[in-house]
């Protein structure tokens, strides 16, 4: 009897592991920082590394007054108001113009099957308009985005996964991606941003998972330019030293999904500047 | 006559031990970096392949387009374990995973 008790309470633990939902994914993370940085309100995550760091928040707001993202800002504009070819702009490919819906993104397409992020659809509407697609790491496709994310200032995440077990296996492969160790350093996502954010490597502090989405595209003092999340994955790959993934391919895509969901609720501020 | 017979018959040799030894060498490279494209080709369809072993096929590729068969086989060997350390990872990774998810 007691045996067959154990059995059944083990069954149950491992069930309640696999069936875990988004959203108890998502609480479960938010505690985790309240835990972690205690005296770090949950909204001040959308500030990235600077919510958990006084001294360097400090030297940001002062960044902040002349932001180094406001050129690509303008060209983003410009960029995404001059009509293609055939006379059609952006606009006509968004709902409402791509005016203040970066909240939205990425979103799960029941029609492909597929994961959807903004920078994604920017080349959609391109190629349908027969333009050619851009490169998704930096250059307009950035400036673009950030333009587009700039609209939606204010504006909650609202990542949705719908009822369609193709969604819910794209996040499942977006957790997977996010917690599995890669690279010959052996290290995960959540290594860095999860386990050991506010820890230092070598001169710089990792910065929490929880409000990462939120601030992208981002402009890097590092790379003295702007940059999508995809680089920003791109690069942190390299970092462990594993090969990275194609940009926008459907790895990336599903951890975007996973890594957005679980900032449902925060405030879009992007672009961002970051070191 | 016999001097210059025996000269001869030398350099003969010597280049046929030399072309051997060469032979011998390319054979081990091809061999040695057959097997680190091999395994960096199944990390790869894995989605777990390691940055550090392109560049080095690409340097032991190098290294016997100059000659250094022995450098060439050093590398590959070394591009080939990293790549089974990197499938082994990921097979690993296919499940533990899970017990890195914050509860």
């Amino acid at each position: 009897m007691k045996k067959m008790i154990m059995i059944l309470v083990g069954a149950a633990l491992i069930a309640g592991l696999a069936w875990a939902s988004p959203e108890d994914d998502r609480e479960a993370f938010i505690q985790y920082y309240q835990k972690r940085f205690p005296k770090v309100a949950v909204d001040d995550y959308v500030n990235g590394v600077y919510a958990i760091d006084e001294a360097a928040y400090e030297q940001w707001q002062t960044i902040e007054e002349f932001p180094p993202y406001e050129l690509a800002l303008g060209e983003g504009k410009e960029l995404f108001e001059t009509p293609f070819a055939n006379g059609k702009t952006y606009a006509d490919c968004f709902p409402n113009g791509g005016i203040g819906i970066r909240q939205n993104y990425p979103y799960f397409d029941t029609e492909t099957g597929q994961v959807k992020t903004i920078e994604l659809e920017i080349n959609e509407c391109r190629e349908k308009n027969g333009e050619k697609p851009l490169k998704y790491k930096k250059g307009p496709i950035a400036a673009i985005s950030a333009y587009m994310a700039y609209t939606s200032r204010g504006k909650k995440l609202d990542i949705v996964i719908p009822d369609d077990p193709r969604a819910m296996a794209a996040y499942e492969a977006g957790k997977e991606f996010y917690y599995s160790k890669r690279g010959q350093l052996n290290f995960s996502c959540a290594d860095c941003h999860v386990y050991n954010a506010g820890m230092m490597v070598r001169a710089d502090k990792l910065s929490p998972a929880l409000g990462h989405p939120t601030h992208f595209p981002v402009y890097r003092s590092k790379w003295d330019d702007m940059g999508t999340l995809h680089r920003r994955f791109d690069g942190c790959n390299k970092q462990v030293r594993a090969k990275p993934l194609p940009s926008q391919g459907e790895e990336y895509r599903n951890l975007e999904y996973f890594v957005t969901y679980m900032s449902n609720g925060m405030e879009v501020n992007g672009p961002g500047a970051r070191k | 006559m016999n001097k210059q017979r025996l000269i001869a018959g030398a350099l003969v040799l010597g280049a046929f031990f030399a072309g051997s030894v060469q032979a011998a060498d390319e054979a081990a490279y091809a061999k040695s970096c057959a097997a680190a494209d091999e395994a960096r080709k199944m990390a790869a369809e894995l989605r777990f392949e390691w940055n550090t072993v392109g560049p080095m096929i690409a340097k032991a590729n190098d290294a016997a387009k100059a000659g250094d068969f022995g450098k060439a086989v050093k590398l590959c060997d070394e591009a080939r374990k990293q790549s089974e350390a990197s499938v082994a990872q990921a097979r690993k990774q296919a499940d533990a995973w899970r017990a890195a998810v914050v509860k």
